[in-house]
């Protein structure tokens, strides 16, 4: 069994697809050991789903067929043909793990771990939440944070641990936000912070699961977080255009950057950073801003051609590269702000971005679930 | 073997799989889809949901349609914007508003139908057709691509006489695509009444019933587009037009009976015949003689102009005063004056000088009698030394270029520009292409004491944020490299198949000389907002820029039609007719010929700023000269169109101060003044009666009034005692309705 190969996503939607017919009911998939898992009831039995797989080729190949003649059929509204592809929900953001081996994605259907760096899909587990925003790694890498909520009701951390395994359960639940989760920040292995579509943003406790502080000054929705070297101030920023400095300890609201002039989406520290700290924004005014939060300074800012929508520092703070809604990644010197390189990732928008820690690898998903490896030199 | 039976059984299942499988989709889709669309359709964001967002009201100016949005969901007004629309949808915020693994979670669908907190309360029903649609494109994967766009959309009627109010009207759309299909899109258009009192109609099955008589005006709007629909109910039965006048067939070869005339009334008689609306007889002599003398000059005629014309017999009198109107003096000084408000002069920043200079070239356009095409064509061409130049003070009307594009546009299109700044018109044609496109070419224009090109001037396009391209509004894109766009725009504007440029002057004239526009408001001309007589409308343009956009010949055509001279005293049939000339529409005077009028009734000039004693009101050069008289009466400082402002021309600050005030009260009877010198001169009572009758109202008091008078002014009392009953006397004239108005 376990020279199976990895079974591919085509293959997955049909063994749910046997799953929706055979069993009827919600399962979770566990490909690499070959078994269709199916969970909630004393009576299950390991499925030899491979075998069904392997034995059914041939007429795997023909139904692909009748799906794709259905599929080129239906384009036109006046042909009697709905089969279409299965809906894939977009990649909201991305998490390395510290071992370097996975990826972790999260979008509508879950928490998606991908080997890396072949990025094939290894497992995928269901979440409360409808919506996943943002996931984030404690520092010690022992646990995932998971942001998101249904959407207007309610916005939760799932706090889930790495380290019991693959199966991310649930240790606690940080409940307190009225619209979902768009934003977290882990400040140190117990406190974590996290800002929602509510305007708020809640300092954590997650042990108690207590609040500490709560930061009131976003006039709309936070969209990302940061933690500046000295653990004390936070910077914050949303869909008001204005990125917010903050003491943790006292909640006071530092100050206001208003340069941006229209939603600013996600906010990156610059690593190895001697002097005032750095933070670059990224924002729909197709603008990367350079800032020095301290001291409430803009210092420069590099333009493109498109709204940006992730920000990310490459490992030597030496360049920024910022991700777009039009599928493309720009590097960014920030000394000259000129962009360096232009690198076409998806089709779509890109919703999160990761730079690996110790490679040249940028990976990016977005629209589509597309995920995709970028080695940038 | 129990490994061939497992293979036995898997190749049955396998088997199975195919088989269940179409149904499985197919039955699990037939359950769910109560939807109008058939089964098999995909469904189209733009065609099959964009229409639902504006039927329920979503994408309406007070809702998500609005400039910011709503709740931070932003759609484009009326779905003006689509592919905005979309993104903002399943882009925005990591496509949290659609949830393409359980669509009933979805937040386009939760929302409205309450199922989560909403702003706008529960809109649908979770079983409502439309909810199924969402659903189910949410569920076919929320894609945006099609492959038909809407060509147009044709409504049943767009006209309909309604006899019986009883009766009810079916309204019906259909859609036509661009890959020729037909659709029924009856259900998904919006009708929507101008006047929601006067028709209901049924949103589900767009049934149409009346509640009132009269000419009423819908708008059917599907996708981008919106059409008028027109209702006419009669005002009356079986009345005869006629009945009212004196004669059967009004006298139209008596007057000069020229093409465009007998169009005039030929237009007019028609719609009041289609509405049974029976017209008022013709004025008489002295009110005809005062109000084209108003009309065209400004100001009232003299008892000596009110007693000759009445002597004369002369068949043709009317139309030999209107001719000695037009080339007169006073004709030149009022329609500068006209211009001037219609151009907004005014002075800005202390620019004096400019101001002057403009007024002098546009009073001497209109002495010179310079067609109207050539005005425009010499203000948009303008270049040089505003001091000098007169015309180039256009450039310095307004502040910036977009403000220019919209000055031009309402000035010479009679258009609103102004609202496809911020998104596509919602009611018209005009698109952010346009007016960003316009205000480019007027954003090369430097608008300094000197007005002269400036290459580098752009004006960055809000939704491109990159420089927009110079663009003919509706037309077409100049070269990406012009530098000025203003002769081609010139060439466009005054081309004689230009639709607007001919009809807006046309139009104002009308209004000027009626009482109200064919359309109106006169700068909103759009064909969601037709006009009253469309066929005059283009008669009248027609014939203005065949006799070369000459404005004296418009007016003097409508100044000798029958609509023109008709009574305003209104019958008991048509008293209702605000808008179909059935009698004359009473016009508060403006605050300029009031405050003129007063003067010359009481013989007591005003004085105006630093101005000469003498000045009248009409005449003067900048709207905001010092003048508490003007300030009381309601002046338009010209800061925006003077037609749509909201003054105090007939308002209850005008009437009180008239009433009580030191307008009137401070000068009827100084030394000096008309009153007084009758008096001085030891005129009897009763005849300067007589005087102050003919010099305000145009004509000699009825026998009733004379009684009246006669009546209550003693000779037998003291001088002090007479002389403040015709004091009173005067006061009552000035402060009557009749006076203050031209009827």
């Amino acid at each position: 069994m376990n020279s199976l190969p990895t079974i591919s996503p085509i293959r997955q939607r049909l063994i749910v697809l046997c799953q929706h017919i055979f069993v009827g009911r919600d399962s979770e998939i566990a490909p690499t050991d070959g078994l269709l898992m199916v969970g909630g009831n004393s009576d299950s039995r390991p499925f030899q789903a491979h075998q069904l797989a392997l034995n059914s080729a041939l007429i795997l190949i023909t139904l692909s067929l009748l799906c794709l003649t259905l599929s080129v059929l239906s384009e036109d509204a006046h042909q009697p043909a709905i089969l279409y592809s299965t809906p894939t929900a977009p990649i909201t953001d991305l998490v390395l793990t510290e071992d370097g081996k996975s990826v972790i994605a999260s979008s509508q259907a879950g928490l998606h771990i991908y080997e890396y760096p072949t990025l094939n899909l290894q497992r995928t587990i269901k979440t409360k939440a409808h919506n996943i925003h943002d996931i984030a790694f404690s520092p010690d890498g022992k646990l995932l944070a998971v942001g998101g909520g249904n959407p207007s009701v309610e916005g939760t951390v799932e706090i889930r641990s790495w380290s019991k395994g693959r199966s991310l359960p649930i240790l606690k639940t940080l409940k307190g936000h009225r619209d979902s989760v768009t934003a977290i920040s882990w400040r140190d292995s117990s406190t974590i912070v996290s800002g929602g579509l509510d305007r708020q943003i809640i300092l954590w406790d997650i042990h108690k699961e207590k609040q500490i502080q709560v930061f009131k000054g976003h006039s709309k929705g936070v969209s990302s977080l940061c933690f500046l070297n000295d653990n004390n101030t936070l910077v914050s920023t949303g869909i008001d255009q204005n990125i917010r400095v903050w003491n943790v300890t006292t909640g006071e609201l530092l100050r206001s950057l208003n340069n941006h002039t229209m939603s600013v989406h996600d906010l990156a520290l610059r690593p190895n950073n001697s002097g005032s700290p750095m933070v670059a924004s990224a924002s729909d005014d197709q603008t990367v801003r350079f800032w020095q939060p301290s001291i409430g300074r803009m210092v420069k800012f590099a333009r493109v051609k498109a709204p940006l929508l992730n920000v990310a520092w490459l490992n030597d703070g030496s360049r920024v590269a910022a991700a777009s809604n039009d599928g493309h990644v720009y590097i960014i010197n920030p000394d000259t702000v000129e962009v360096d390189t232009v690198h076409p990732a998806i089709d779509g928008w890109i919703y999160s971005m990761i730079v690996h820690p110790t490679n040249s690898d940028i990976i990016v998903g977005g629209a589509n679930g597309q995920i995709k490896r970028l080695v940038v030199d | 073997m129990k490994n061939n039976h497992q293979k036995h059984i898997t190749n049955i299942l396998s088997f199975l799989l195919i088989l269940c499988y179409p149904i499985y989709i197919n039955s699990s889709y037939a359950v769910d889809n109560k939807n109008p669309l058939d089964s098999n359709e995909r469904i189209n964001f733009e065609n099959d949901l964009i229409p639902i967002f504006t039927k329920f009201g979503c994408n309406a100016g007070a809702c998500h349609g609005s400039a910011a949005g709503r709740g931070e969901f932003k759609l484009s007004l009326f779905g003006g914007n689509p592919q905005a629309d979309y993104v903002a949808i399943v882009r925005q915020i990591a496509g949290r508003r659609i949830n393409l693994m359980h669509p009933e979670k979805s937040l386009v669908i939760l929302k409205p139908t309450a199922q989560t907190r909403h702003g706008g309360g529960r809109v649908l029903k979770k079983n409502d057709v439309p909810v199924q649609l969402l659903h189910d494109w949410i569920r076919q994967g929320a894609r945006y691509e099609t492959k038909r766009h809407l060509k147009n959309v044709h409504i049943t009627p767009k006209k309909q006489i309604v006899s019986d109010l009883k009766q009810t009207i079916q309204l019906k759309a259909s859609a036509h695509f661009s890959d020729g299909t037909t659709k029924d899109v009856t259900r998904w258009t919006v009708f929507t009444p101008e006047d929601t009192s006067a028709i209901k109609i049924n949103p589900a099955t767009a049934i149409a019933k009346l509640n009132r008589r009269g000419r009423h005006i819908i708008i059917a709007r599907y996708l981008t587009e919106v059409i008028p629909i027109e209702f006419i109910a009669p005002l009356n039965d079986k009345i005869d037009i006629n009945s009212n006048t004196n004669n059967t067939v009004e006298k139209t070869d008596e007057i000069i009976a020229s093409n465009i005339v007998n169009n005039i009334d030929t237009e007019i008689r028609k719609l009041l015949a289609t509405l049974r609306l029976p017209v008022s007889a013709n004025a008489d002599d002295a009110t005809f003689l005062r109000r084209v003398t108003l009309d065209l000059t400004g100001r009232l005629p003299t008892p000596e102009h009110v007693n000759a014309f009445l002597a004369k017999t002369d068949t043709k009198k009317r139309e030999t005063w209107v001719d000695t109107l037009l080339a007169s003096e006073e004709f030149n000084v009022y329609w500068t004056m006209q211009l001037a408000k219609l151009f907004r002069v005014r002075s800005r920043d202390r620019n004096t000088q400019g101001v002057y200079t403009y007024h002098q070239w546009l009073s001497k356009q209109i002495r010179d009698g310079v067609g109207y095409d050539k005005i425009a064509r010499s203000v948009i061409l303008a270049t040089g030394d505003s001091h000098q130049v007169g015309a180039a003070n256009f450039y310095r009307t307004v502040d910036g270029p977009r403000e220019q594009a919209e000055l031009m546009s309402e000035l010479f299109m009679g258009a609103r520009l102004r609202c496809a700044n911020c998104h596509n018109h919602p009611l018209d044609k005009w698109t952010q292409d346009d007016y960003h496109g316009l205000a480019a070419i007027f954003a090369k224009i430097e608008n300094e004491q000197i007005v002269r090109l400036k290459p580098t001037g752009t004006v960055i396009h809000p939704v491109t944020r990159e420089k927009a391209q110079l663009r003919i509004p509706g037309e077409r894109f100049l070269s990406v490299d012009a530098v000025d766009g203003r002769k081609e725009l010139a060439d466009w504007l005054t081309d004689p198949a230009n639709p607007y440029f001919a009809k807006a002057i046309v139009n104002r004239l009308w209004k000027a000389m009626m009482g109200r526009g064919l359309v109106e408001p006169v700068d909103d001309f759009r064909s969601t907002n037709p006009a009253t007589h469309p066929d005059l409308l283009t008669a009248l343009a027609d014939d203005f820029i065949t006799n070369g956009y000459d404005l004296r010949h418009t007016l003097r055509q409508i100044a000798l039609s029958n609509a023109y001279a008709r009574s305003a005293n209104a019958t008991p049939q048509n008293r209702t007719d605000d808008r179909f000339y059935s009698h004359a529409l009473k016009k508060p005077l403006a605050p300029e010929v009031l405050a003129d009028a007063i003067s010359d009734v009481l013989g007591v000039p005003d004085t105006y700023g630093a101005e000469p004693e003498g000045t009248r009101a009409v005449a003067l050069i900048d709207p905001n000269t010092r003048s508490d008289a003007l300030d009381i009466l309601g002046r338009c400082s010209r800061e925006t169109f003077c037609e749509t402002s909201v003054g105090a021309a007939d308002g209850l600050q005008r009437k009180l101060h008239l009433f009580n005030g030191d307008l009137l009260n401070a000068r009827i009877g100084v030394p000096g003044s008309r009153l007084d010198k009758l008096i001085t001169s030891s005129t009897l009572p009763m005849d300067i009666v007589r005087e102050f009758y003919l010099a305000a109202l145009s004509r000699h008091p009825t026998h009733k009034e004379q009684t009246f008078w006669k009546q209550h002014i003693d000779v037998n009392v003291s001088a002090n005692t007479q002389r403040a009953t015709l004091e009173d006397m005067v006061w009552s004239l000035l402060t009557c309705n009749e006076f203050v108005t031209n009827h």
